[in-house]
């Protein structure tokens, strides 16, 4: 019994050993010049990448990061404002008020740049990877939705149509609000907004935090 | 140490990446009419020589309004009169005279128009400034609720009322109802779709124009007045009339 106890034990270290001698040939090694270079880049270019559109107002690129900026210059009260194309108006009504004509919708890929780099989405979140990555857009609103009046709604898109799970954020009660979907490398979804601000709206400030989650750290429903 | 290196390559070959970008903030303020992106400011806010008073034109619970109804008790507009709001300059005047109503060239009562040096430019009941990074059609509609010309026996000749602009820039170009140098809005209740009347301009990023406000009347009724809301349509919601 003994004996096969002390075999099973060197066993165990002969097989933890080959990774050691593979590893550990030598006393001492340098070995230089590999390079690893991770670029930090701003958020237009990198490898899941926020673009805005120069075309829409609002929304930037500030020191690198996409923003949503329309707290200094902001929107007027009993006014309606859209940053963007929609595909569809469907399910998208204020609460009280009429949206009239809004939102305004655009058939065709919308959501896809063509040669000369133009989209209609007031901002693209593109796979710029070699690969297909499962993609993730959480819209954190950090205000009480019970305090304000003003109404929005984000809809992301691609290729010309809603995104299946979630394809329109609205004003979210929970505090958080996902849209998912999958992208083939160099495919892009398009975020667009809608923003309703009814009469006694003025000075209400609306902040949030959009987020991005990619490949691993999506859990596709 | 086979394992490992399997392990190794199926990570390379599907180049699983895992990526979480947080924290990019939108922040949404509503604004008065002065601090939007679309702005619509009275003449008189940053000019200390402007002509028009804060009861003619004002902002009021951040919107901007006019009105004829004064805090001393004076309140509208005589029968067989001209009021006018802001300055008319040549061009907003050319404007004015496409109209097929009063008012006309001879009821303009200050501005370059008619011999001051003042266009509507320099001094407009109000601006409308286009504070986006981007160059937009900006169209206005006057939606009307009430016109002295209700009254069945007032016509076109006997009661007009227009807003008008010099466009005065490169940056601004006037179309619709208007001239390639100016910019008339009338106020008839029939110049559009559904009893409203529209017009509107290509204003660039950054720029303004100004707009006056004439209204002549010839022998009407005391007790009618013009009301109606203003609507701005900017973008590509502004193409879907014009």
């Amino acid at each position: 019994m003994k004996r096969r106890k002390f075999a099973l034990g060197l066993g165990t270290m002969a097989a933890g050993a080959v990774g050691a001698f593979g590893t550990g040939a030598f006393g001492a090694a340098s070995i230089e010049g590999r390079k690893a270079s991770i670029p930090v880049n701003s958020d237009s270019q990198a490898l899941i990448g926020l673009i805005p559109n120069p075309e829409v107002s609002g929304v930037h690129n500030n020191g690198g990061e996409l923003s949503i900026d329309l707290d200094k210059t902001g929107i007027n009260q009993n006014s309606i404002y859209q940053f963007g194309s929609f595909v569809s108006d469907s399910g998208v009504s204020a609460e009280e008020g009429d949206l009239g004509e809004f939102p305004l919708t655009e058939s065709g890929k919308i959501s896809s740049r063509n040669g000369s780099g133009e989209f209609g989405s007031a901002f693209l979140i593109a796979n710029q990877t070699e690969n297909k990555q499962d993609i993730a857009v959480d819209y954190q609103l950090s205000t009480d939705p019970e305090e304000i009046s003003t109404e929005f709604w984000f809809e992301v898109h691609n290729d010309g149509s809603r995104c299946d799970d979630n394809g329109l954020i609205e004003e979210p009660t929970d505090g958080k609000q996902t849209a998912t979907t999958t992208l083939a490398a160099g495919e892009a979804i398009g975020v667009s907004l809608l923003l309703y601000a009814p009469q006694g709206a003025k000075g209400e400030e609306i902040t949030g935090r959009l987020s991005v989650r990619a490949g691993e750290a999506v859990e596709i429903p | 140490m086979g394992s490992l290196a399997a392990g190794s390559a199926a990570a390379m070959g599907t180049g699983a990446l895992s990526a979480e970008i947080t924290g990019r903030d939108a922040s949404i303020q509503v604004s008065g009419d002065t601090g939007s992106l679309i702005q619509l400011i009275p003449g008189h806010h940053d000019n200390d020589d402007s002509s028009v008073s804060d009861d003619r034109v004002y902002i009021n619970d951040g919107q901007l309004g006019i009105s004829f109804s004064d805090e001393t008790g004076g309140s509208g507009i005589n029968p067989n009169s001209t009021y006018q709001v802001g300055a008319i300059g040549s061009d907003a005047q050319e404007a004015l005279n496409v109209l097929p109503n009063r008012p006309a060239q001879s009821d303009v009562l200050y501005g370059e128009a008619v011999g001051d040096s003042d266009t509507t430019y320099d001094d407009p009941a109000f601006y409308l400034q286009n504070s986006t990074d981007n160059e937009h059609k900006i169209e206005i509609t006057w939606e009307e609720d009430s016109s002295p010309r209700d009254e069945g026996d007032v016509n076109a000749e006997n009661a007009g009322a227009a807003f008008v602009s010099d466009v005065g820039s490169n940056e601004v170009d006037a179309y619709g109802d208007a001239t390639r140098a100016g910019f008339v809005l009338s106020l008839d209740g029939d110049g559009g779709e559904n009893g409203s009347a529209y017009s509107g301009f290509t204003v660039g990023s950054g720029e303004k124009v100004g707009l006056s406000l004439i209204a002549a009347l010839g022998d009407v009724n005391p007790d009618t007045n013009w009301s109606g809301t203003l609507k701005i349509r900017v973008g590509e919601i502004a193409d879907n009339t014009v």
